[in-house]
Parts: C-alpha cells; sequence; structure tokens
C-alpha cells in the first residue's frame, strides 16, 4: 500500500469583516439574536477543519462610537464577544473603519508572504445613518472598491432599515433583509457561504447556497 | 515484449467540497509509454467553470497526441541528447498553441463557450536521459535523481489572491506577454522519479507555505517532501514486481490520494498525481 507524511504547510487566509449595528434601536430581541447567531457562527467555522485554518474574523461594531472589538484572527484564537447596545447610528464611519482594516490586513499578507482570498465585509443593521454621515462619499469609496476586486460586501438589514439608505451605500449585490430576527440562519448561511469561498479554486463566480432560509426576498 | 524505461502510478480523485457541492471531478490525468519515452499529463479543470471536467479530459488528450507527433517529428525519441532549453521552449509553446486551438475547434464544434473549458496543464516527458517539462496555470511537478535529491521541475503561477491562476483558455496567446506564463525546462540528469500534480496535492506532498522565523515570513520553498515521495519510490516498484496491472496500481494509487493521510484527507479540492519512477531491472550504470 502507498503511504507518506505531509509536511507542515500554512494555508492560505480569507478574511471576513463583521459591521454590526450596536445601536439602541438595536436593544432586545435583535441583540439577543444577534449573539446567539455570532456565537453559532463561530462555533460552526471551529467545527469546518479547513475554514477554521483559512479564516480571520474581525468585529467593528458602530453606536455613538465606533469600535473594533475583535482584530481579524482564526476563529481558534478567540472568544467571541457579547454585544451591548448604545446610543446613535455612526454606520459609514464603522464601515469606514472596517474598510481600512481591511487594506491594512491585506497589506501584513503581502509583506508578511501570505497567500489571500478577496476579503468580505458584511454590513448588519436596523436603522440608518445619523444625518451627519457621508452616505454618498462612503458608497463611492463602497463601488470603486468592489469594482477593483478589493473585497466583497454584503448589506443585511434587520427589521426597520432604510432600505433605500443602504441600497445607495451599496446596490450590487442589493441589501438583503432579515427575516424576522433570524440571525442564527443568516449565520448559518454565512459559515456555508465562506466554507465554499475558503475552497473554491477560482474567486470570480461563486455558487453560495440559497438565502430563503434567512431572508424574505430571493435575491 | 519489451519493459517500460518508466513505471506510473497515477489517479484523480473527487474533492470534499465538489461531493458536497455534488460538482464533478474536475481534474484529469493520462500517461501513455512508448518505445524510448513516456508522456504524463496532469490537467485540473477551473473550480468556477461548468465544463470545465470535459476541458481537461480534452486537453489531457489532444497532448497526448500533439507531444507524441512532436517528438516524433524532432526524433528526440532516438536522439543521444535533450533539445536545447530554448528549443524545447519554442516547440512546447507553439505546441500548447496548437493544443488551445483544438480546444476552440471542439468548443465550436459542440457547441460549449470556450471559456466554461477552462483548464491548467503540466506535461513532464521521460526520457532514459531526461525530462521535458512544460506548463500552464498553477500545478507543481519535481524530479528526483539517483543521489535521492529532490528538485522541483516547475514554479506555478499564481495571481495576487490565493484562488486565481492562468488557464490555456486565458488570454495569455501574445507574443509579448507568452513567455510570462507557460514555463518549459529541460532536466538533464540521472532521474530515479519525477512526480507532476494538481495544486488540490500541493499542500500534502510540496513544501509550499512555510514559515521563516528569521525573517518572520511566509514562504514557497516549492520544494518536493521526502516523506511524502521516498516512500511511494519505493513501494511503486515493488507493486510492479507482484505484477499489479496498471488499473490494480492506480486503484490504490487513487485509494492514498483520498485518505492516504490526514492532509489528502481534509483537502477540499481535487487531487490529482501522477508519480513516474525509473524502471531498473537492467543495471543503472554511469552512462544512463
Amino acid at each position: 500500500m502507498f503511504e507518506g507524511e505531509s509536511p507542515e504547510n500554512y494555508e492560505q487566509k480569507c478574511l471576513c469583516m463583521l459591521v454590526l449595528d450596536t445601536s439602541s434601536s438595536m436593544a432586545g430581541e435583535s441583540i439577543n439574536q444577534l449573539n446567539r447567531g455570532l456565537s453559532n457562527f463561530h462555533k460552526e467555522v471551529i467545527e469546518d477543519f479547513v475554514a477554521s485554518q483559512r479564516l480571520e474574523v474581525g468585529i467593528v461594531t458602530f453606536d455613538s462610537n465606533v469600535i473594533c472589538i475583535q482584530e481579524p484572527k482564526l476563529v481558534n484564537n478567540f472568544e467571541m464577544p457579547t454585544l451591548y447596545t448604545n446610543g446613535s447610528t455612526k454606520l459609514v464611519d464603522g464601515v469606514r473603519m472596517a474598510i481600512d482594516i481591511v487594506e491594512n490586513r491585506k497589506k501584513h499578507y503581502k509583506e508578511s508572504g501570505q497567500n489571500y482570498y478577496r476579503p468580505i465585509i458584511v454590513l448588519i443593521t436596523d436603522g440608518e445613518p445619523d444625518s451627519d454621515q457621508d452616505i454618498t462619499g462612503l458608497s463611492k469609496e463602497v463601488s470603486s472598491k468592489i469594482a477593483s476586486k478589493s473585497f466583497m460586501f454584503y448589506s443585511i438589514g434587520v427589521d426597520g432599515y432604510n432600505h433605500q439608505k443602504l441600497n445607495q451605500i451599496c446596490s450590487t449585490p442589493p441589501p438583503q433583509p432579515l427575516a424576522g430576527h433570524k440571525f442564527y440562519e443568516f449565520f448559518k448561511w454565512l459559515s456555508n457561504s465562506i466554507g465554499i469561498i475558503t475552497k473554491s479554486t477560482e474567486g470570480e463566480t461563486l455558487m453560495l447556497p440559497p438565502v430563503s432560509d434567512w431572508t424574505q426576498i430571493q435575491m | 515484449m519489451q519493459e517500460p524505461n518508466w513505471i506510473f502510478a497515477y489517479a484523480s480523485v473527487i474533492g470534499n467540497s465538489h461531493i458536497s457541492e455534488n460538482i464533478p471531478c474536475q481534474d484529469t490525468c493520462k500517461v501513455e509509454n512508448y518505445k524510448n519515452y513516456s508522456i504524463a499529463v496532469v490537467c485540473d479543470g477551473a473550480g468556477s467553470c461548468i465544463n470545465s471536467h470535459i476541458g481537461s479530459k480534452q486537453v489531457a488528450d489532444f497532448c497526448i497526441n500533439h507531444f507524441k507527433k512532436l517528438i516524433s517529428a524532432k526524433k528526440w525519441d532516438y536522439s543521444k541528447k535533450l533539445p536545447s532549453i530554448e528549443l524545447w521552449h519554442k516547440s512546447a509553446k507553439e505546441t500548447l498553441f496548437s493544443i488551445k486551438e483544438d480546444l476552440d475547434n471542439f468548443s465550436t464544434k459542440y457547441n460549449f463557450d470556450f471559456k466554461t473549458l477552462s483548464c491548467t496543464v503540466i506535461v513532464t516527458i521521460a526520457f532514459k536521459h531526461g525530462l521535458l517539462v512544460t506548463h500552464i496555470g498553477d500545478g507543481r511537478a519535481g524530479y528526483c535523481n539517483f543521489k535521492d535529491e529532490w528538485f522541483p521541475t516547475i514554479i506555478p503561477c499564481h495571481g495576487e489572491e490565493a484562488n486565481q491562476t492562468i488557464f490555456i483558455t486565458s488570454d495569455i496567446w501574445d507574443d509579448e506577454i507568452i513567455d510570462t506564463y507557460i514555463e518549459s525546462n529541460v532536466i538533464v540528469d540521472k532521474v530515479k522519479a519525477f512526480c507532476l500534480l494538481s495544486d488540490g496535492c500541493e499542500k500534502a506532498s510540496f513544501e509550499c507555505n512555510l514559515f521563516d522565523q528569521e525573517n518572520d515570513k511566509y514562504f514557497d520553498p516549492n520544494k518536493p517532501y521526502l516523506l511524502f515521495f521516498n516512500p511511494n519510490v519505493k513501494i511503486l516498484p515493488q507493486l510492479h514486481e507482484q505484477k499489479k496491472t496498471q488499473e490494480e496500481i492506480n486503484s490504490l494509487w487513487g485509494k492514498f490520494l483520498t485518505d492516504g493521510n490526514e492532509k489528502l484527507k481534509v483537502e477540499p479540492d481535487d487531487k490529482s498525481m501522477i508519480l513516474g519512477v525509473r524502471f531498473i531491472q537492467e543495471p543503472l550504470t554511469e552512462n544512463v
């Protein structure tokens, strides 16, 4: 019988930045279900051996403040934090911070000689940005970065979100409304999708799982 | 009947992610033995292309036919030395272009979008006195000499992102850029064994993403891993001596590539590998 040992190669990295709304309107069932979804996402990625070696997760929260509560790390290397709500909705600042983190992380990957997949930014919000937030400027930046294949961008609207404003930030792909509080189902879809992305051989056309389990309308 | 100069184990096995997504195995590998040489081909169909399993099979078939014709036309099968690197690269480039044209004709005849047939390709032609190697894409290949030293024979072509490479169907066929994308090498050495593989096998069999603590950097040594290959270089001749058929050997090889060790077992991508070992029933002399 054939036999042979394998070398200890490191895996290529896939960065997923979660940009999460923790403003006051998310209080109650929304934040509880979001925390439950995050916890399950963490567990499912750890259980997928290949994804757990490749996926780095970072988390930015935005309310009256914008904070990176989790720098990008492999899921095995951090505990999923519990989120609490407070204040208004500095959504644009939150997305901008995530974009900066993505750019810095890509620079780090390049400088340290690591192979990487195209990063993913996932925005989740139930409202609309504060009135002083520069939606037009962010929209241009996101469109330009998607066109130059800097990252993939998905926006998810929780009950009561402003579809028009979210669509203004990124219309391709369009924002997806979350049915009820189906964060658990959304993060299950995300972990399955990341499983596919981190195992793809070419990143242009990805057959991601159907979104019907967690959204109100089909893409 | 004359024994071949080389004996082989070769197989393509479906990856775990392709099983779960109900996608066919998109890799193809093929070996043909001739009087004084053997041709080995590995093609890896592009993951995102719906007909790439058909493309990889066609390209492998075309490679065998075209490179056989090339060797006959140049009489390299009766030559005592291998062609120069310049001549081989020029010939390999022209041959791969003809293969691309054949694939284009095939796509027209059977109404396939040409780009949906995308695949990478590696060709190794093994003679008594060395190897001719050429490739397009992100596969890997290597050889071992009689001092048991392993070396790579090609460098994989990667894009900025981890899952990007180029294919025989890519827009590379311009005289000014083509040499960036087709690599050809002539190995003049006493070759004991050689390998060629799709990227699904690279983490299990090549040192390809190690960490250099001194410089705080990851790097790709592109080196065939001795502990992977050496046991199999010993086992393959034993199976041949046990009169196992090629199908039986390939079946054992396929089983090994599927779950022969932990790395192979968890690999999500399709896996193809050809291992060729010099048949040494006759005593090997310094003149070989």
